[in-house]
């Protein structure tokens, strides 16, 4: 075989792989397109102004949104709303703000800008539907495992604040977070901690109350903040498991 | 040089975009292995109006990873000349299916095709599962005619010479064959082979003035399996060779004398595997009328444990000697002599020797005859997909969005955007079984005109040659009395199956909102009689205003937010169903509508921006949705409920139920018959009134992917 119809030949097969690339690629596409859940939800229309974030994290951040039905949206431009305690998705396609349907996450994550670590976000319904809407709420998870921890980072109206705005005087109400900590114990049954206190806590889980007093001052923790809470869930959470 | 490299470069250019965009997806189609079918039916020889009790069986090549391989495969029957006279849609659960495929009692007497595919096979090119059944239509005359007629001919009987050598064919008892080996020469012997007590017997006949001594040898590649030898003073010799000794796949039979010369050289295929993997035994093997029959099953020794299996009880009668079985549908011929058209063809099967050309041919490629639509594989859910073109010169659309919505009580909707071959795709789950579902362009009356959408026939023509058939010798007796069985059934009203409820699997669904709560839900029987939209809009809808008059006519939401009027019109779902002009609609008065809801926001879906939705409901289903000319009814056939094989129990006396025949042929069927840790469960059964021989026929796959398949013969008297 002489060098030029070698060369065809080679030509020949790579146009052919080519071909065959190019339809599997289309077919890939597909695939990934008819896998792709739908996203919904109103439009965001109005804009609520205050001194002071309404948002989880300002700006956007990329997240995944994992649906009621096990789809799932991967790489989202996301934001959480804490004071209305909604989610936005930026719509690529109109560049709209949408206010995605509650009713269809069951969580999201959300990357954080600075540490880019991954903050999970979840539907729950803790009590009754009049504490917490027809829907349920968004809670961080921060532990999982037979005594859960989560938080809702709710964003609340502090007071008001006048500012002058194209040169008018307007008064903004002041928003400032204040998260609410929610123990979800073994049985579905969920206790929201009135206040960070040692003794509040151990009073939820009574079956190794004991127990977690001796461990949680051995290591000589208060629970006296957030870090605080979860290594006492986690501590309860090993208990429990040693117990079993 | 460089002129040689620049193709490899276009090679390397050609897969390292697919590597990169896809390498981490996990559904994608060329992480699927390679796919193919086998039909196990409870029988071969069926009547019009018949249940065809099917199982199927998908083998992949990947056993550990049924996720990546086909959930949803395509029956059909189809005639001689492709019509499709039955079709099915069915989902593969953990690599099987099963159900009932019902015959038209109208079906004339003849030969039809069973065909079974997934869309993966479609994509590979690998040909379609095919097996050929007949149908007999009672009411036709002649059938006994017709089964003579489509036996064997001399062709097959006594197919031509090849290479000087002569192959005879010659029926034996069983409805299979004696095959007789004769040398181009007059004066060399002759072998003649059949199956007899499970052994291969081979004798050896020669001329009077032949005395030569010959060796015999049955051989695979180089590698000789075994060796027989006519010595000086042999005028006639017998040999028994157990198939299961030679393996499975081609083989050659050579006869050779000291010159090293082959009078005669041979080459079969032995479909026949080393072990049969299971053993059939029955307590008896002759039973009464309405005996009870306990059967059980023994994996052999060092086979893998697991196995997925059916099981059929059948009037011998009705099952074809030449119907494919599990080894030959999914075990893969080696390629051998057998290629070779000048050579000597025939295959030794379970029952003995058939010609080859007896077989059903599967190498025929599925005729897609839409090759303008690309298929995908159907990893999760059925996919229908079609085209949307310009209705003048039939050009491609893309970038059109194409609407699925079923009539429903509720407002639902998928969406998806032509590509640059204007096709469009649709995943159906569950929620659209036994529901009117249409696809529809989403653009204006006006724009709509100039465009046309064409669904992908997934059921297309399966054209077929019918081959010879092999029947049972007492076919004609069988093909009176279940004629005769037929009419006192129906008399009776006796059916061979129940219906059961959807299997679970399809219990478990995610419905496609468009929305979940509206703004407005208004019952208009609260109100006072109306007698158009209009009226209706702005005298009991909030929010919904129709504006202009006459052809002008528009409607608009009202925000329910900021409380101005959105920049277009809502969309209007009349029973779950998108309807494009209001027009259509606009003269429906309040008694005609049961129900509105409105969502007076602006609506995102996907990447749609709506401006607000209208949902109107009556209790009439599809038969209240307006009339729309591009509006296209999707047409699936998705099992609609469980097919079941009905069994009678009797209590140990003969006497039960005397008054009612059981005139049952096919006695049992189960098609996921347990096998629990490489044990199957016991099976039992019971005797019908009708007398005659039963053929109980095992077929399955190991959890290795190893297919196997036995059968034994039960008497009733």
């Amino acid at each position: 075989m002489t060098k030029y119809s070698q060369a065809i030949l080679s030509l020949l097969i790579a146009l052919s792989t080519c071909i065959v690339s190019g339809q599997q690629s289309g077919i890939n596409s597909v695939i990934n397109d008819l896998n792709e859940p739908v996203i919904y939800g109103e439009v965001l229309s109005h804009h609520f102004q205050a001194a002071g974030s309404q948002f989880f994290i300002d700006g956007w951040s990329e997240g995944n949104i994992y649906h009621e039905n096990g789809g799932v949206s991967r790489n989202k431009m996301l934001q959480y709303n804490g004071y209305k305690d909604q989610l936005y998705w930026l719509n690529p396609s109109t560049a709209d703000i949408v206010i995605v349907d509650k009713l269809l996450v069951s969580k999201f994550t959300l990357r954080m800008p600075l540490t880019h670590d991954t903050v999970t976000f979840k539907r729950i319904e803790p009590g009754t539907k009049n504490d917490y809407g027809p829907d349920g709420i968004f809670a961080q998870v921060l532990a999982e495992g037979e005594y859960s921890l989560y938080a809702m980072r709710k964003i609340e109206n502090t007071g008001e604040r006048n500012i002058v705005q194209n040169e008018r005087r307007v008064t903004l109400p002041v928003l400032e977070p204040r998260p609410v900590y929610i123990i979800r114990c073994p049985g579905n049954l969920y206790h929201r901690l009135q206040r960070i206190r040692r003794q509040n806590f151990i009073n939820l889980m009574p079956e190794i109350g004991n127990e977690l007093r001796v461990a949680l001052q051995e290591r000589r923790n208060r629970v006296r903040s957030e870090e605080d809470l979860i290594e006492a869930v986690l501590i309860a959470n090993q208990l429990k498991k040693d117990t079993i | 040089m460089k002129q040689v490299y620049i193709p490899f470069l276009l090679l390397l250019l050609a897969i390292i975009p697919v590597r990169i965009s896809y390498g981490s997806t996990a559904l994608q189609v060329d992480n699927m292995p390679a796919e193919n079918i086998h039909i196990h039916t409870d029988k071969d020889i069926y009547f019009a109006g018949d249940m065809i009790f099917f199982r199927l069986y998908l083998k992949t090549g990947e056993e550990e990873r049924p996720a990546h391989s086909s959930r949803v495969a395509y029956l059909s029957v189809n005639s001689r000349n492709g019509q499709t006279l039955a079709k099915h849609e069915v989902l593969i659960n953990n690599r099987k299916a099963y159900g009932g495929i019902m015959l038209a009692d109208t079906l004339r007497t003849g030969i039809f095709s069973l065909s079974a595919w997934t869309s993966k096979m479609l994509i590979d090119g690998t040909p379609p599962f095919r097996k050929q059944i007949v149908a007999i239509n009672r009411f036709d005359a002649g059938t006994a005619g017709f089964i003579s007629e489509n036996r064997p001919g001399p062709g097959i009987l006594s197919p031509p010479a090849a290479q000087g050598m002569r192959t005879e064919f010659t029926p034996a008892e069983n409805g299979t064959f004696a095959v007789t080996l004769y040398s181009a020469y007059e004066d060399m012997p002759y072998i003649k082979m059949e199956k007899r007590n499970g052994n291969i017997v081979l004798t050896t006949g020669r001329a009077v003035q032949d005395t030569e001594e010959r060796e015999i040898t049955i051989a695979r590649g180089g590698t000789i399996l075994w060796k027989g030898k006519i010595t000086e003073k042999d005028e006639a010799a017998t040999f028994k060779i157990n198939p299961a000794d030679l393996g499975y796949g081609p083989l050659t039979l050579k006869v050779t004398d000291d010159r090293g010369n082959s009078p005669i050289e041979a080459c079969w295929l032995n479909l026949i595997p080393e072990t049969p993997y299971v053993d059939i035994f029955t307590d008896k093997v002759t039973y009464g009328q309405r005996e009870r029959v306990r059967l059980t099953f023994r994996i052999q020794e060092g086979r893998a444990r697991g196995a997925s299996a059916s099981v059929s009880v059948v009037k011998t009668e009705s099952l074809l000697h030449n119907r494919p079985d599990i080894i030959q549908s999914l075990l893969p011929i080696i390629d051998g002599c057998c290629d070779n058209a000048s050579c000597n063809k025939f295959i030794l099967q379970s029952a003995g020797f058939i010609a080859a050309e007896l077989m059903p041919v599967a190498n025929e490629i599925f005729p897609e005859r839409q090759p303008e639509i690309m298929i995908v594989p159907e990893l999760r859910e059925p996919v229908i997909s079609g085209r949307v073109t310009t209705t003048g010169d039939n050009e491609p659309v893309a970038g059109a969005t194409v609407f699925l919505s079923a009539a429903d009580t509720i407002v639902n909707l998928q969406y998806s955007k032509t590509r640059q071959d204007g096709s469009f795709y649709f995943q159906l789950n569950d929620y659209y079984r036994d529901k009117n579902s249409y696809v529809n362009l989403f653009m204006s009356e006006e724009e709509a005109g100039r465009y046309m959408i064409t669904l992908r026939e997934k059921f297309v023509p399966l054209p077929f040659t019918p081959k010879s058939l092999v029947p049972d010798k007492n076919i004609g007796n069988h093909i009176e009395e279940a004629s005769t069985v037929r009419r006192v059934m129906q008399a009776y009203n006796i059916r061979p199956y129940i219906k059961t409820a959807a299997r679970p699997e399809h219990e478990h669904y995610s419905v496609p909102f468009l929305y979940r709560v509206p703004t407005h839900r208004i019952n208009t029987a609260d109100y006072v009689p109306l007698d158009n939209m209009a009226e209706i809009a702005n005298e009991i809808l909030p929010d919904l205003r129709i504006r202009g008059r006459g052809d002008n006519i528009s409607p608009v939401v009202i925000c329910s937010r900021t409380r101005s009027y959105m920049p277009g019109p809502p969309l209007f779902f009349m029973n779950g169903v998108y309807v494009r002009s209001f027009a259509d609609i606009a003269d429906m008065s309040s008694e005609e509508i049961v129900s509105v809801e409105i969502l007076s926001v602006p609506w995102s879906f996907g990447s749609l921006r709506l401006n607000g939705i209208v949902g109107l409901f009556d209790n009439k289903g599809r038969d209240g949705i307006p009339a729309d000319r591009l509006r296209t009814e999707i047409e699936t056939s998705p099992e609609k409920e469980g097919i079941a094989f009905r069994k009678i129990e009797y209590n140990g006396n003969r006497q039960d139920n005397p008054g009612m025949p059981d005139l049952r042929e096919t006695l049992f069927w189960d098609p996921a018959a347990v096998v629990n840790d490489g044990t199957p469960e016991d099976i039992v059964f019971y005797t019908g009134d009708l007398k005659g021989s039963y053929t109980i026929m095992v077929e399955g796959v190991t959890a290795d992917g190893s297919p196997f398949s036995n059968r034994i013969e039960i008497s009733v008297n």
